[in-house]
């Protein structure tokens, strides 16, 4: 069953860097980073609202050349949706199957890509880039002088806060 | 640490009565670098000497002082009842132990120079090590503590013109340009305690001039690891590169669009390494057989 609701990019509270083939998107409010390849950013970018999934399928079929169904789209929506990327929440449902077995599924003969979005999160402070990282524990933060403590270790930095 | 005020007299290009009457009348210092005002002041006017002294080490010939009232950030080093040190940043606490005399100014420039970095006008500061090779930049993004000043110091031995061993600073075009700090190397001898060192004791020459990136190479020191280039794409390279971002929480629109001028001309690849020098014999035998650069 998929959801009922068109979905629709979320663009309030992110900032977006167009690549040749990639779209990298920034959330202001979660300070994450997420990159879309080129097949998840042509879902992303069809998400207007007024397309409904089989819409987005056949916008994506013209413009590939290469025979796709929904669940391509379904598998984009599935990760935009996961991310935050979507206005609202798409719940997706692959008729039972896990989204393993469906990427096998859809995956078999397809040309195009899979969708894919990688994410990863941007330092709580710039700190936590620098030189006060201390990843194996409070240990690794005695002799760091120039971070803020130098006995504990909180959120991956040689910081009482 | 003492203040020679001959040496820094050269440093500057003042003249001696010039920081005579600076030093004498120090009460505060002003200096603007990459477009940052800063005030810094302190209960203890000796710090204020020792700042002035530790200034070209943290950064490199790239600032000046300024007249006037408006800066961008405020420095106060604050000493407590009980003896210890707290830092204000623009009346604010900067979170951290209370430090005892020895340590409040090794964090104080610690957190002056991530400030600069994080608040500079135009630039994007990248934690990297860099070399220049062939007018193209190869740039080593890593925290502290990654061996980037390692792996740096193996390339220069090779040839390579010394950039930075700690910030990568790129322009809005996408050019990097010198951060040529000392090296801070930490020898065994001194069971992990830094040093600094010039990039002439190794027989190194100095980058001078804004290069646009040639290559981006993530390489993770991993005991035991074999070296193994994985290329990256531009989506993928600019997510590995923005943990290393230093402005990327302050100011997210222009940091994107800098990587992204800067990581468009570039090759980018990741690797686990071992050995830095064996590690850089490998790099450039790749950087030279596949003409990266």
């Amino acid at each position: 069953m998929i959801g009922s609701q068109n979905p629709v990019a979320r663009k309030d509270g992110l900032v977006i860097q167009e690549m040749p083939d990639e779209v990298l998107v920034y959330d202001l409010n979660s300070n994450k980073a997420h990159c879309l390849n080129q097949t998840a950013a042509f879902v992303w970018r069809n998400c207007d609202g007024k397309n409904e999934v089989a819409d987005i399928a056949t916008e994506f079929a013209k413009h590939s050349g290469d025979q796709v169904n929904e669940d391509l789209v379904l598998l984009a929506i599935d990760q935009l949706s996961e991310r935050e990327l979507l206005e609202e929440s798409f719940k997706t449902n692959f008729n039972g199957l896990s989204r393993r077995d469906v990427i096998k599924r859809v995956g078999l003969g397809l040309v195009v890509a899979l969708p894919l979005v990688a994410s990863i999160a941007a330092p709580t402070s710039v700190l936590a880039a620098a030189s006060c990282a201390c990843p194996t524990g409070p240990g690794e933060c005695a002799g760091l002088v120039a971070c803020p403590s130098t006995t504990t270790c909180t959120g991956g930095t040689c910081s009482t806060v | 640490m003492k203040v020679n005020q001959e040496a820094l007299s050269a440093l500057f290009s003042m003249k001696n009565a010039d920081l005579s009457t600076k030093l004498s009348d120090l009460r505060k210092l002003d200096i603007c670098a990459y477009g940052v005002r800063v005030r810094i002041e302190s209960d203890i006017e000796e710090h204020l000497e020792k700042i002035l002294g530790n200034l070209p080490l943290i950064l490199p010939e790239r600032y000046e002082f300024f007249e006037g009232e408006v800066f961008d950030i405020h420095f106060h080093l604050t000493k407590l009842k009980n003896g210890l040190f707290r830092v204000y940043r623009n009346d604010e606490i900067i979170p951290s132990d209370e430090k005892t005399e020895e340590y409040v100014l090794p964090f104080f420039l610690n957190h002056l120079r991530l400030t600069i970095a994080e608040h500079a006008v135009s630039k994007v500061f990248i934690h990297a090590g860099v070399v220049g090779w062939k007018g193209k930049a190869i740039i080593l993004p890593g925290k502290s503590h990654a061996g980037k000043t390692t792996f740096v110091s193996e390339l220069i031995k090779k040839g390579a013109e010394y950039y930075s061993d700690e910030y990568a600073v790129l322009d809005e075009n996408g050019l990097v340009h010198p951060f040529p700090k000392m090296l801070a190397v930490r020898p065994r001898s001194l069971g992990g305690k830094s040093t600094n060192v010039s990039f002439e004791e190794f027989g190194a020459v100095e980058g001078t001039k804004p290069i646009p990136a040639g290559l981006i190479l993530f390489a993770n020191y991993k005991k035991g690891s074999i070296w193994n280039l994985e290329m990256l794409t531009q989506g993928e390279g600019m997510l590995e590169i923005i943990p290393h971002t230093i402005p990327i929480r302050f100011n997210p629109d222009f940091a994107l669009k800098t990587l992204n001028k800067t990581l468009i001309r570039a090759k980018i690849a990741k690797t686990n390494r071992e050995d830095a020098k064996h590690s850089a014999d490998l790099l450039m035998e790749y950087v030279e057989t596949k003409r990266v650069i």
